[in-house]
């Protein structure tokens, strides 16, 4: 992937040098642009939006940007990859942080190092991170509640699926979830609360088993983004598909396609783009010596029939995009 | 050597007793009854355990593991261990998935999946008999790269322009008999006729048991190791393929973490890891045992938090209560 932002930088870069000595912003007072980096968790499509929003800030704002992603979602590499950048004496990095505390010392580093840090998608509240631009898991589970509830009417019986019971970010979408449903639809009971660890057979075993053991099951609520890929495959084969509401977490290619083939009902997916811009705006913001809040909810959008083909587009808009 | 005498061959000929008596002895009969105990209790929890369709579901669900555990079979009984078949799942569905993206038709797809497994394995196996690097390092670190591989050609994206006879295919019922557990029938009575009634078959045991009179006694034991990872990986890549059609698309992720519940499978299924023990039957008990328990425990509402706990329990006590009855012989 690295390879295929490579020539992307490159013309963002050429085209600043080309336009930057016209400018009178204060990027281009001074000698060079500043360099912003990026630093996902590690190779990921998801990632991609995220990249866009901080590139296409970066051209409005004439800061030079770069994505620097670790083969594999592993907080060494990631370490080694910060290290990297704060040797190269860069303005400002945005983390997806792998871990909170495996990341304290690094960031630590590039602070004393006269390096602007934000985090953005995953936090590291331990670190001296600036501020955390991202999703609040809980609100989003609450959000997703209350499109739920408005489907069910407040009437139903729901299983909910989660991949993995000991990640925090999953956790607190439960969490917003349950207490969404107990504040507004006390009738919807949830029956079943299933971990298929990040596996897709496993989800697709347990919708099976899920759809045998509540012969009333009224919808499947997926926590994790591989839910919907899964419990649809496993509707379509019973040929229960749309019959049982369905909806989850991320925008998954295949969870697009389930809300076009109207398996799946909606998604709520995490504002990429968004965290990406801000992220571009607040390290210029703490360059420039304003406060910055803690945390900075991007917020969620919800996808289905109507939007699922304009929702990015939208979200862009936002922007000027 | 006591252990070698209970080689499936020798076993049954060592008792003239009648049939019942003969079948209550072998090493199967104990996992056969504790899968019936199992399965009576979640029944007697969740009558809605013991339908039909259900039983159908779990059929295909064990299907799929079961032909990756006949697979790591046949390593385990050379004493050595296959970590790879996970990520072979994947990669091999991951092939086939692009070829048939790509327009091919399902057939050149699923030979494209299967040689892949075979060239998997067969490195694998070459690595291992040939540089006599330890198995558990050398799947451990195909483990990763055929994983890794799969990473590279989707970006972790799934493939999902399968066309619809393949899925169709891949999950329709003969006689009310669904595809996998066809498949796995088949692969089953190939793997219990290799293991139990062939030279290849007694051999690997022989292997297993003892290297270095396997050796000595002009069996060609690197030969061997090569075709035993070449058979796993193989067998893996058929349930990458029939991945696909179940998924409806070829995910990157698919097969993650399988090769835990396959060599548990085959722990449940009565083998130490030492090799030389066990049999296509036993492996097939302990692929039914991880299945149902996984379902049941989903039909009885155990609680997630307690789900993986009571399944490790379960491995655990096989494997103990097998130590048991050894030792009381």
């Amino acid at each position: 992937m690295r390879k295929k932002f490579l020539p992307v930088v490159i013309s963002v870069a050429s085209a600043l040098a080309m336009t930057g000595c016209g400018k009178k912003s204060e990027e281009a007072a001074s000698a060079a642009p500043r360099i912003f980096v990026m630093v996902p968790k590690g190779v990921h499509p998801y990632y991609e939006p995220c990249y866009e929003g901080f590139k296409d800030a970066a051209g409005k704002y004439g800061v030079k940007v770069e994505y620097r992603a670790a083969k594999a979602f592993e907080v060494p590499q990631q370490v080694e990859i910060i290290e990297n950048i704060i040797a190269r004496r860069v303005d400002g990095i945005a983390i997806s942080a792998l871990d909170d505390q495996g990341l304290v010392p690094v960031i630590e580093e590039a602070v004393k190092a006269g390096i602007k840090v934000i985090t953005f998608d995953a936090p590291a509240p331990s670190s001296k991170a600036l501020t955390y631009i991202g999703t609040m898991n809980e609100a989003a589970g609450y959000a997703g509640a209350e499109e739920l509830i408005k489907i069910l009417n407040g009437e139903g019986e729901v299983a909910v699926i989660q991949g993995g019971l000991g990640a925090p970010n999953l956790n607190d979408r439960f969490k917003g979830f349950v207490r969404c449903l107990k504040e507004k639809a006390p009738n919807i009971k949830i029956v079943a609360r299933e971990d298929e660890q990040g596996k897709m057979d496993l989800t697709v075993n347990k919708t099976e088993a899920l759809l045998q053991a509540h012969p009333n099951l009224t919808a499947i609520f997926g926590v994790s983004a591989e839910v919907c890929p899964g419990a649809s495959a496993a509707l379509k084969q019973q040929g229960r598909g749309g019959k049982i509401i369905l909806a989850g977490f991320d925008d998954l290619p295949d969870t697009l396609a389930g809300i076009r083939s109207g398996v799946v009902n909606f998604c709520i997916a995490q504002r990429t783009y968004k965290m990406g811009w801000l992220s571009v705006e607040k390290l210029r913001d703490a360059l420039e010596g304003k406060p910055l809040p803690k945390e900075i909810d991007t917020g969620v959008v919800i996808i289905n029939k109507d939007n699922v083909d304009t929702y990015m587009q939208d979200m862009k808009k936002e922007f000027g995009k | 050597m006591t252990n070698f005498e209970r080689s499936p061959k020798s076993c049954t000929s060592n008792f003239r007793d009648n049939l019942f008596l003969r079948l209550l002895r072998r090493r199967e009969s104990g996992i056969f009854l504790a899968l019936l105990v199992l399965m009576l209790t979640i029944t007697a929890f969740q009558p809605n355990f013991a339908t039909a369709n259900n039983l159908y579901l779990i059929g295909r669900q064990i299907a799929y593991t079961a032909i990756v555990a006949l697979g790591v079979f046949f390593v385990i009984l050379t004493s050595g261990i296959d970590l790879s078949v996970g990520s072979v799942v994947g990669l091999s569905g991951v092939i086939c998935g692009m070829a048939m993206a790509a327009g091919l038709s399902p057939f050149v797809a699923v030979a494209a999946g299967l040689l892949t497994g075979l060239a998997v394995g067969a490195v694998n196996g070459a690595i291992v008999a040939y540089v006599g690097l330890t198995p558990f390092i050398v799947t451990l670190g195909m483990l990763s790269m055929a994983r890794g591989l799969v990473f590279i050609l989707t970006h972790g994206d799934s493939i999902r322009a399968i066309p619809e006879p393949f899925i169709r295919a891949g999950l329709m019922d003969v006689l009310g008999i669904p595809m996998p557990v066809i498949v796995l029938a088949l692969v089953g009575i190939i793997a219990y006729f290799v293991s139990n009634h062939s030279v290849f078959g007694r051999q690997l045991y022989a292997l297993g048991g003892n290297e270095q009179a396997a050796s000595l006694s002009g069996i060609n034991t690197r030969h061997l190791k090569l075709m035993a990872y070449s058979i796993s990986a193989m067998l893996s890549s058929i349930t990458g393929v029939l991945f696909v059609a179940r998924f409806r698309s070829a995910q990157a992720n698919a097969g993650l973490g399988m090769e835990l519940d396959a060599i548990a499978a085959a722990v449940i299924g009565g083998k130490s890891l030492m090799g030389r023990q066990g049999s296509v039957m036993a492996v097939l008990l302990g692929a039914s045992i991880m299945g149902v328990l996984r379902n049941g425990l989903v039909l009885m509402a155990v609680s997630s938090y307690w789900q993986e706990l009571i399944i490790g329990l379960v491995i655990v006590l096989a494997a103990v209560v097998d130590i048991a009855r050894s030792r009381w012989r």
